[in-house]
């Protein structure tokens, strides 16, 4: 069993999405081929689970549980059996007319009613970003670089491998098992340290400068399906950017809340925004939403926009189809 | 669209994978699983899908490399076979024209208070089925708040003679039976937590 500490840690981070890729790619790789280690993933799922019921986790870590472990039916459904367990557990402890309240106090309501959705699109607000700089992170990069230059020097042969590869290093069984995981959180360790390192060098150096690393682009929409000429309004998303702000200009203004919801070309709703308030600027009004530029690859997608009221079913009010073409 | 996998294709896989069709079973059981997991965390649209094409597609070329294959863990080649069909799933996603007149589905809607008590009361039955240790086991872990809750765990680890560790995977797997048994009572409408439990006993572990 691979419930060590530093192993849950690793977990942890992969659960909460702070690993970096290429320990990331690694880590998949294990969590596929060892089933110890991937039943040692459903435990830290299953803690970080109760973490979240009992409204322990941090801000921040409770923010990506809800982005990351939530979002997927399954998890949820593992959310709602810990919570009936518990109330069970307890209401077989007591007698249950004297029970006390099914829910535990502290105990804030499950994501799944899309709360998290607002709680994200909260976070993702720019103001909660940390400044950063644009060379700072090409500093970054090179100092990574260099990093993974020298770990590759320590690295044993099968840690290098690329994920398709199909030759097997070592021959499978807990031994081999048991050498990879040592030398991913060896690896791991060392990342760390230079990862400290490279930040507070970032830390430092954006004190002296002062550019965003974080860039934010900002397009806007108008309300119908194809622009005059029959094209998709289009929307290209530089490089450097981490969000993208959609504003939606406003056929009407007459709600006092608004729901934003994009969907892929599937139909399939990506990401949505509750409770958003309109902006209203001389001569119209608009809605904006925020949204990860990694949920925008290539590709068609629409915003369907709702007028929300108290006591009244949402109210679809206009689509906005876009395309992301190509920085 | 590929052609639907051939018996004899399905059959190098479990071969593969176990040295007898049902031990092959149980692993392609628990290998889809963990695909699934990772799919879903990597963000994939329709992880299930995925999961299901990777087996195929794994399937499909053991049988053609037949005694080419050299590697000694097809769990590793799956994992590779995985990798691509990720790639490719991103790929198509971004690529797929908006039809003519789309509209957005509606989103799922979550479960509503009925849904959830039919859950509970699936719960009620299934954990009657547990045998009456695992049951004790298991509420006792969930039972309490917080601190009063951590120090109860810490005694019922040592009323079993267990490490903490210990009881937290027997709790994991205590629960992922019960999970299972959960959603096929559901699905039976609520009245079958018996063979339900039954077959999440079967399928895990």
């Amino acid at each position: 069993m691979r419930l060590r500490p530093d192993f849950e840690r690793t977990l942890r981070r992969y659960v909460l999405g702070d690993l970096d890729e290429g320990l990331r790619v690694e880590l998949e790789e294990l969590l596929l081929t060892d089933p110890d280690a991937f039943e040692a993933l459903g435990v830290v799922e299953d803690e970080l689970v109760e973490e979240y019921l009992d409204g322990t986790s941090p801000a921040p870590e409770r923010r990506k549980l809800e982005e990351r472990l939530l979002i997927s039916p399954e998890r949820r459904r593992r959310v709602r059996l810990v919570r009936a367990l518990r109330d069970r557990a307890n209401a077989d402890q007591q007698p249950r007319a004297e029970a006390p309240p099914a829910r535990a106090e502290g105990v804030r309501p499950v994501g799944w009613r899309l709360a998290w959705i607002e709680t994200v699109a909260e976070w993702l607000r720019p103001a909660r970003w940390q400044p950063a700089w644009v060379a700072v992170a090409a500093v970054l990069a090179v100092s990574l670089v260099g990093n993974a230059w020298l770990l590759s020097r320590y690295e044993m042969q099968g840690l290098a491998r690329t994920p398709g590869q199909q030759t097997v290093a070592a021959p499978p069984g807990p031994q081999g098992d048991s050498d990879a995981l040592n030398r991913l959180q060896a690896r791991l360790e060392r990342e760390q340290q230079d990862r400290a390192a490279a930040e507070a060098r970032a830390k430092a150096l954006e004190s002296q400068l002062g550019r965003p690393r974080t860039s934010v682009a900002t397009f806007a929409l108008a309300a119908g399906l194809l622009r005059s000429g029959g094209s998709l309004a289009r929307v290209t998303v530089p490089p450097d950017a981490v969000l993208v702000r959609l504003r939606l200009e406003l056929p009407e203004d007459g709600h006092p809340l608004y729901r934003a919801a994009l969907h892929d070309p599937d139909g399939a709703e990506i990401w949505a925004a509750s409770r958003l308030r309109a902006v209203r600027e001389p001569g119209q009004a608009a809605v904006v939403l925020t949204v990860p530029t990694e949920l925008l690859p290539r590709g068609d997608y629409q915003v369907k926009l709702s007028g929300l009221r108290d006591g009244a079913e949402p109210e679809v009010l206009a689509t906005y189809p876009f395309r992301v073409g190509a920085s | 669209m590929s052609a639907p996998l051939r018996p004899e294709q399905f059959d190098t896989l479990l071969h593969r994978l176990g040295p007898d069709r049902e031990l092959g079973g149980r692993r392609y059981e628990q290998l889809r699983r963990r695909l699934v997991s990772l799919f879903d965390y990597r963000g994939c649209a329709h992880p299930e899908e995925l999961a299901d094409e990777t087996l195929d597609r794994a399937a499909r070329r053991l049988e053609e490399m037949g005694s080419e294959f050299v590697g000694s863990d097809p769990e590793r080649f799956v994992y590779g076979v995985a990798w691509n069909v990720a790639r490719e799933s991103f790929r198509r996603r971004s690529t797929v024209p908006l039809p003519e007149g789309w509209e957005g589905q509606a989103p799922a809607e979550p479960p509503g208070a009925e849904d959830e008590e039919r859950e509970r009361v699936c719960l009620d039955r299934c954990l009657d089925r547990l045998a009456p240790a695992e049951r004790r086991v298991v509420l006792g872990y969930f039972e309490g708040e917080k601190g009063a809750r951590i120090r109860r765990r810490s005694e019922l680890a040592h009323e079993l003679g267990v490490s903490l560790n210990a009881l937290r995977l027997k709790i994991h797997r205590l629960t992922g039976r019960l999970r299972e048994c959960v959603v096929r009572c559901t699905d039976q409408g609520g009245g079958a937590a018996g063979a339900a439990l039954r077959g999440a006993r079967e399928t895990t572990g």
